[in-house]
């Protein structure tokens, strides 16, 4: 059986003011091309679908027109909702997509049945798990709510009831954050700090297919494993190449993973040099200036009307920052003088220095040390 | 400052008493505050705001406003805040100030604010609302206004805090920063600065008086000038006065010194006048003197004359005063005479006595040595008698000595012998003893051994039973085993027999049915078929040409595919029942056989089972009785084995006893063999004890036996031998008592021989004595009596010298003589004194006449009159220069005065007029008034380093939620009107620019004084200034900002939370409320349950 694994689609996300959503249909589209080719028996999509709860229209469109011709490819689909996705919303007549091979997971009830696929092996089963919070299972399971304090628990109860057969094989998707997982600036952390899941909570399953975190990688075994973007939405995503998972299991206990490379409309490129450097012909001559891009520049001082001019060269410039020594010492607070370490005396003298232009007469000074010490012993 | 509970009751849109436990939101994180406009979001700050501080969140609503219009009447209004600080939980509960209907009668009444604090420590609580803001304000360490600032920014004020002048800012600071020092350093500054300022005025001004006070009428020049400067005040001009001044001193001075002279002259001049006329009026004087004396020297003559004669005449009559003289010697010669003879007279008569007394002395010694003597000569007879007492004494001495001995010995021995003949004794009675105790250990061991061999055999018996007793309890384990099997079958087979009735049901209906359908089908066949017929063509199956009653469709057309189905599936019901019903035979075999099995093992545990009626009763029976007879089994078996276990300690005590008198009986034997030992070494001590004695005893030789008695060894003779040894003892001691009295005796005569010796020696020496004395006393009276003797001779020849007169006589005479010879002496000086006073005087007034006419000599040239009048001209004019020089003078000290004073106030002045400058320069510089700069002032120039800090940790922010394009900075130059120094300008580093933060947009603000807020609230908790704050709340603001910044802003805040802070946000925007689990959710009330908001916590 073969599974084609994607997440976090973000559909309508917009990255420093720009929209992304050309360049989302791009690689929507470079997606149906690479399921005409693969002709996987089922595509898992899991999670984070839309970027807001209540989606841009045109969000709504691109999903709409994805999902219609994947159907037409007649391949299964699997949805489940992702911290960014409202579940009710998701779920909007699921059940009658069911007809269309579309399995998008309901508003969690306590209760998950699995979708049986079949192959020459025997069945399998796909166990969709939208994002749980803890209030989400404890409103669920209200008899174990005590239980229930955190991610972990919330995870290790929706899988208790589901009674896993083990005798056959079983693919989860899921959408949480597990502990060990990379991240990088573009993921939402979970407000409140407590969505941690430890990895062994899915030992049950043959294969897990999780979304939520944008860099592809596996925690503890290589089928526990994020997807990752299908585009790079920030720029700490630079270095990474992003690719959809192919994964194919044969009988129970084999589990292939192939990876396929993407190629995006626009890159996400970060850029560094002096202004001149940068704005030399020869630099950007032959690049794609089309792509974002985020420059450090690193001269002295700021480049008057810098954003403006490089513009002109790069129309899709993100981000300006500027990499030198003023920027360093900012980020470095120590650096500030402390005031303690210096005497109130000291400190007037050179205030004094300062507005007068001249230093203190001596008389001047141990008045003033006089006068100090006075205060400070409470005269 | 942590909010934990916060109750409201009646206050703002809060009808009644609401709740919230902000404890369910967590310790640590966001939380949102929703809900629908004017449902009570910012009403929560507000309440905590009032119930800390007595005052609301916001500038826009007053204290007074805050009770609930909706509220009953009764209920009252009051917010009680539980918060923790430093980990401490403190209470605030606090009430406005209201107008509430009166509880009798019409109209309102005031009801007075109030406010109560508790603290965790049980201290006593702080009330009254002042009290109570002051005390929160001391504990959490910010003000109102502070707290407003920094950690509850509240809605529509973010900008404030961007926009905030220095002043508002430096105030802030101080609190925080703890600058205070620099301010009362600026205003101390300012003050003394002041206080020196005043003092240089006046000193000017006094420097100015005194200058006024110069006076100067000699130099007109001069005069004028200085009095053009009094008139200008001596502004500035101190130092020229002071110079005119001196000068007018030096003309003045110049002046006197002329004046002076002047008098000086006049003085002279006036001296020599008078002189002049002294000399006149001398003149005068010597002549009238004249005249007096030459007058006296003639009065004085004939007195001179008279005092002569009489002294002549006293000189003739020195002779008779030195006859007198002599016979007054003469005289007295004589009563020295008589005098002596009286002394002498009285030695004779001393002497006299003085003999008898010792003649009678020496008589009395003579008697004395007489009886001496024979008292003396008794002693030495008595002394002869005692001669022989001390060699006596010896020989007593040495024979008390060897009885003594004796006796001891014998003593010792005999006591010896009698100890150790008691000592023998009791160890042969110790001995009989231990024998007998010996006798009964080994009796009792004997006894014992045979007890412990009776219970030898038990062991074995001990594991025979306890291998019963487990057999039977496998049995009995079995047993219930198979039991329990048996019963478990039987349900198996129930259930089985269930499943096969269904099976074979279902079978049946499948049948059924498939019957009907087969009919079915073949009635649609013949209804296929008997459509196709038509009249004139042969039926397919009869063959017949004519059709009066075709087979009518049937409604519904079975397919032979139906048909097909049904057939399966009532093959698969079929074979499903025979499976089921072959099962159920399986089961049931089981069954027969575990029965056959059990009874078997209830036949040989119990042979009284029965074999007819019901099997199950039978077989409840059997197993009831074959439970019971091996229970009773067991219990058999259990008591044996108890019976052999107390058998088995019975012989363990047994062997333990046997030890014991094992080592007792090793004790007993040693102590015997002690008391044999201990026996044999007394009898040998007797032996030697014996030997002694009897060698002591016949050394005495006592009366009676011979040599046998010192080799008897039986009782008698030991009786015998003891009964020596006491009389010898007796005898001994007799003897000793003898002699101690002869030696008492002989030591008593001994001692009466000592002393008569001694009392002849002392005899002896008494008569030298006396004779001694008798020879003094015999020279004495020699030597008296030739005294009187002589003395006798010298009274008779002085009493011939002196003839008849007697001494009264004489005395008399001689007294008249003297008498008369004084006071013809006195007489004679008289007279010579008074002559030569006389002749005195005469030369006296001779020499004045003498010296007087010397004197007549020089007389001055002018006459008398002229000189007066000379005078007198002379004196009027030095009466004038004097006066006009005392006015000089006076005019002159007083400049001088001025010229000092002033010129001590001059360096005065230069002192206080450089203290003046240096601290007016100081004071300026510290408060920011110097001409031409910015005013900032020292204080704020300290703050401007922590107000860079803040910036610094603000811009962090700021450059993350901006993109990197904004960044604060603090202003450097700017317009010098105004306290300057805290100022804020913002960069945009997308094009290089500088900008005042008024130019930034709605949100943006936002985004700055949010970046400004967290930066300070930061910095004030790097500080180790000791105010913590643990929550924060943001109203509103939000809703200015799109996605993209508020996802910014939302990672700002959460960056905050780490490190246990919570921070409540107060926003209607939604993205916010997907975002941001932990709500507290405010919403209106209509209708039922009556009016007024509600609060719910979500996603807790």
């Amino acid at each position: 059986m073969k599974l084609m694994h994607l997440s976090d689609l973000h559909l309508g996300k917009r990255v420093y003011g720009f929209s992304m959503i050309e360049d989302q249909r791009y690689i929507l589209g470079q997606i149906l091309e690479l399921a005409k080719q693969e002709k996987p028996d089922g595509v898992l999509l899991a999670g984070d679908i839309y970027d807001k709860a209540v989606p841009a229209a045109e969000a709504v469109q691109l999903l709409d027109f994805f999902l219609t011709a994947l159907a037409e490819l007649g391949t299964a689909v699997f949805l489940i909702s992702g911290n960014h996705d409202s579940p009710e919303r998701m779920s909007f007549l699921a059940q009658l997509l069911h007809s269309r091979k579309i399995y998008i997971a309901q508003v969690y009830e306590g209760k998950t049945k699995p979708v049986i696929l079949k192959d020459r092996w025997g069945e399998a089963g796909i166990y969709l798990l939208p994002f749980l919070r803890p209030s989400t299972v404890r409103h669920a399971l209200p008899k174990q709510a005590e239980d229930i304090q955190n991610c972990q628990d919330a995870l290790q109860k929706a899988i208790e009831q589901m009674e896993i057969p083990k005798d056959r094989r079983n693919v989860l998707l899921a959408h949480q954050f597990v502990t060990g997982a990379g991240r990088c600036e573009s993921e939402e952390v979970f407000v409140g700090g407590i969505d941690q899941v430890d990895a062994a909570v899915f030992d049950a399953f043959d294969y897990v297919a999780l979304g939520h975190i944008h860099s592809p990688q596996h925690i503890g075994r290589p089928e526990v494993r994020y997807c990752g973007t299908p585009l790079k939405y920030s720029f700490s995503e630079c270095g990474q190449e992003k690719s959809v998972t192919m994964v194919e299991l044969r009988e129970k206990g084999t589990v292939e993973i192939r990876l396929v490379p993407l190629v995006p409309l626009r890159d996400m490129r970060a850029v560094r040099g002096s202004y001149l450097e940068v704005t030399a012909r020869s630099f950007y001559e032959g690049s794609h200036t089309e792509d974002y891009l985020e420059v450090t520049l690193t001269d002295e001082e700021d480049v008057p009307d810098g954003m403006q001019k490089l513009r002109v060269i790069y129309p899709n410039l993100m981000r300006l920052t500027y990499d030198n020594r003023r920027t360093k010492e900012d980020r470095d607070l120590d650096v500030v003088l402390e005031p303690e370490k210096r005497t109130e005396s000291e400190l007037f003298e050179e205030f004094f220095e300062r507005q007068n232009n001249r230093p203190m007469s001596d008389s001047q000074r141990s008045h003033v040390q006089k006068l100090v010490e006075e205060l400070k012993a409470g005269g | 400052m942590k909010p934990q509970k916060l109750v409201m009751s009646a206050f703002g849109p809060y009808a009644g008493k609401t709740e919230i436990d902000f404890t369910r939101l967590g310790d640590r994180g966001l939380y949102l505050i929703t809900g629908d406009t004017g449902a009570g979001k910012t009403t929560i700050f507000d309440a905590i705001a009032f119930a800390l501080y007595g005052e609301a969140s916001g500038e826009v609503r007053q204290a007074g406003m805050l009770r609930s219009k909706y509220a009953d009447d009764k209920t009252d209004t009051w917010v009680e805040l539980t918060f923790l600080y430093q980990a401490k939980r403190y209470t605030v509960r606090r009430s406005p100030e209201y107008l509430r209907p009166k509880e009798r009668g019409q109209g309102m009444t005031l009801k007075k604010g109030d406010a109560l604090l508790t603290f965790p420590d049980g201290r006593a609580p702080v009330t009254k609302s002042r009290e109570v803001t002051r005390a929160v304000t001391e504990l959490i360490g910010l003000d109102r206004r502070q707290f407003s600032q920094i950690a509850m920014i509240a809605q529509g004020d973010f900008q404030k805090l961007l926009l905030a002048g220095t002043g508002e800012r430096s105030e802030i600071f101080r609190q925080i920063f703890h600058t205070g020092l620099y301010q009362a350093l600026q205003d101390r500054l300012r003050d003394e600065a002041r206080e020196c300022g005043k003092e240089y005025e006046g000193l000017q001004k006094s420097i100015r008086q005194y200058l006024n006070g110069a006076v100067c009428l000699e130099a007109p020049a001069l005069s004028q000038e200085l009095e053009a400067l009094k008139a200008a005040g001596f502004a500035g001009t101190a130092v020229r006065g002071l110079e005119l001044l001196e000068r007018v001193i030096e003309t003045q001075d110049g002046l006197l010194t002329g004046l002076d002279a002047e008098l000086e002259k006049t003085e002279g001049q006036l001296r020599e006048t008078d002189r002049l006329l002294g000399i006149w009026h001398q003149q005068r004087q010597l002549s009238l003197r004249q005249q007096e004396l030459a007058q006296q020297a003639e009065a004085l003559c004939p007195e001179l004359d008279e005092a002569k004669k009489a002294y002549q005449k006293a000189q003739e009559e020195i002779g008779l005063e030195e006859a007198l003289k002599t016979r007054i010697a003469e005289e007295e010669e004589r009563l020295k005479q008589y005098a002596a003879l009286e002394q002498e007279r009285k030695e004779a008569l001393r002497l006299k006595e003085e003999s008898a007394r010792a003649g009678r002395r020496i008589a009395e010694g003579k008697t004395q040595r007489s009886v001496l003597q024979e008292a003396m000569d008794q002693s030495r007879e008595e002394l002869l008698a005692l001669r022989d007492a001390g060699e006596e004494k010896e020989r007593l001495d040495r024979q008390r000595e060897r009885t003594e001995g004796a006796a001891e010995q014998i003593g010792a021995l005999r006591d010896t012998l009698k100890e150790v003949k008691a000592k023998e004794e009791e160890a042969r009675l110790r001995l009989e003893d231990a024998q007998a105790q010996e006798a009964g250990c080994r009796a009792q061991l004997t006894q014992t051994r045979q007890q412990a061999e009776a219970l030898q055999g038990l062991d074995a018996q001990q594991v025979l039973c306890q291998a019963e007793l487990n057999e039977g309890l496998e049995r009995a384990k079995r047993l219930e085993e198979d039991i329990k099997q048996l019963r478990a079958d039987y349900r198996t087979l129930s259930l089985c027999q269930d499943a096969y009735c269904r099976a074979r049901r279902d079978r049946d209906l499948a049948r059924e049915q498939y019957e009907r359908l087969e009919q079915a089908f073949l009635d649609g066949q013949a209804g296929v078929l008997a459509l196709r017929l038509k009249p004139g063509k042969a039926c397919p199956v009869c063959g017949s040409p004519e059709h009066p009653h075709p087979a009518a469709c049937t409604e519904e057309m079975v397919s032979a595919q139906q048909l097909q189905q049904k057939k399966k599936e009532v093959t698969a019901l079929e074979a499903e029942a025979e499976q089921k019903s072959a099962d159920a035979g399986f089961w049931k075999r089981r069954i027969e056989e575990r029965e056959t099995q059990l009874w078997a093992d209830l036949n040989k545990i119990c042979l009284k089972a029965e074999q007819e009626g019901d099997r199950e009763a039978l077989l409840e029976t059997a197993v009831g009785q074959a439970r019971a007879q091996l229970s009773s089994e067991r219990k058999a078996a259990e008591r044996r084995l108890e019976e052999i276990r107390s058998g088995i300690g019975l012989r363990q005590e047994l062997v333990r006893r046997e030890e014991t008198l094992q080592k007792e009986m090793t004790d007993v034997l040693r102590r015997q063999e002690e008391a044999k030992n201990a026996i044999a070494v007394l009898e040998s001590r007797q032996a030697d004890a014996r030997k002694r004695l009897t060698a002591c005893l016949s050394y005495e030789a006592a009366p009676g036996d011979g040599e046998n008695a010192g080799r008897a060894k039986d009782d008698e003779d030991w009786r015998r031998l003891l009964e020596r040894a006491d009389e010898t003892a007796a005898v001994l001691s007799r003897e000793r008592q003898k002699i101690q009295k002869a030696i008492a005796e002989n030591r008593e005569r001994l001692r009466q021989r000592e002393l008569l010796e001694a009392q002849i020696q002392k005899g002896e020496v008494q008569i030298r004595e006396l004779e001694d004395r008798i020879r003094e006393q015999e020279l004495l009276e020699a030597r008296f009596q030739e005294k009187e003797e002589y003395l006798k001779a010298s009274i008779e020849k002085r009493e011939k010298d002196a003839g008849q007169m007697d001494a009264a006589a004489a005395e008399e005479w001689l007294t008249a003589d003297r008498e008369q010879l004084r006071k013809q002496e006195e007489n004679r000086l008289r007279l010579t004194g008074a002559f030569q006073e006389l002749c005195r005087r005469r030369d006296a007034l001779q020499a004045s006449l003498e010296t007087l006419r010397d004197q007549q000599q020089n007389s001055p040239a002018l006459t008398e009159d002229e000189l007066l009048t000379r005078r007198e001209q002379l004196e009027s004019k030095k009466g004038e220069t004097a006066k006009r020089r005392s006015e000089l003078y006076a005019a002159l000290r007083q400049n001088r005065d001025i010229r000092q004073a002033v010129k001590g106030r001059q360096d005065e002045l230069k002192r206080v007029e450089e203290t003046y400058v240096s601290l007016r320069s100081l004071s300026e510089t510290a408060n920011g008034t110097l001409a031409g700069k910015r005013k900032i002032e020292l204080e704020t120039y300290v703050q401007t380093a922590y107000f860079d800090r803040i910036l610094r940790r603000a811009n962090l922010r700021l450059l993350t939620m901006s993109g990197g394009q904004y960044e604060l900075k603090r202003q450097e130059e700017g317009d010098i009107k105004g306290k300057a120094g805290l100022e804020l300008d913002v960069i945009d580093h997308y094009n290089a620019t500088v900008r005042s933060v008024r130019t930034l947009s709605g949100g943006e603000s936002f985004q700055a004084s949010l970046s400004l807020a967290l930066g300070l609230s930061d910095e004030v908790q790097a500080r180790a200034g000791g105010i913590r704050l643990d929550a924060m709340f943001v109203d509103e603001g939000f809703g200015s900002l799109d996605e993209d910044a508020l996802r910014q802003a939302m990672k700002a805040l959460e960056g905050l939370t780490e490190g246990d802070r919570m921070v409540g946000i107060i926003s209607h925007v939604s993205e916010l409320k997907e975002r941001i689990e932990r709500r507290i959710v405010v919403s209106k009330r209509r209708g039922n349950g009556g009016i007024g908001s509600v609060v719910a916590l979500e996603g807790v």
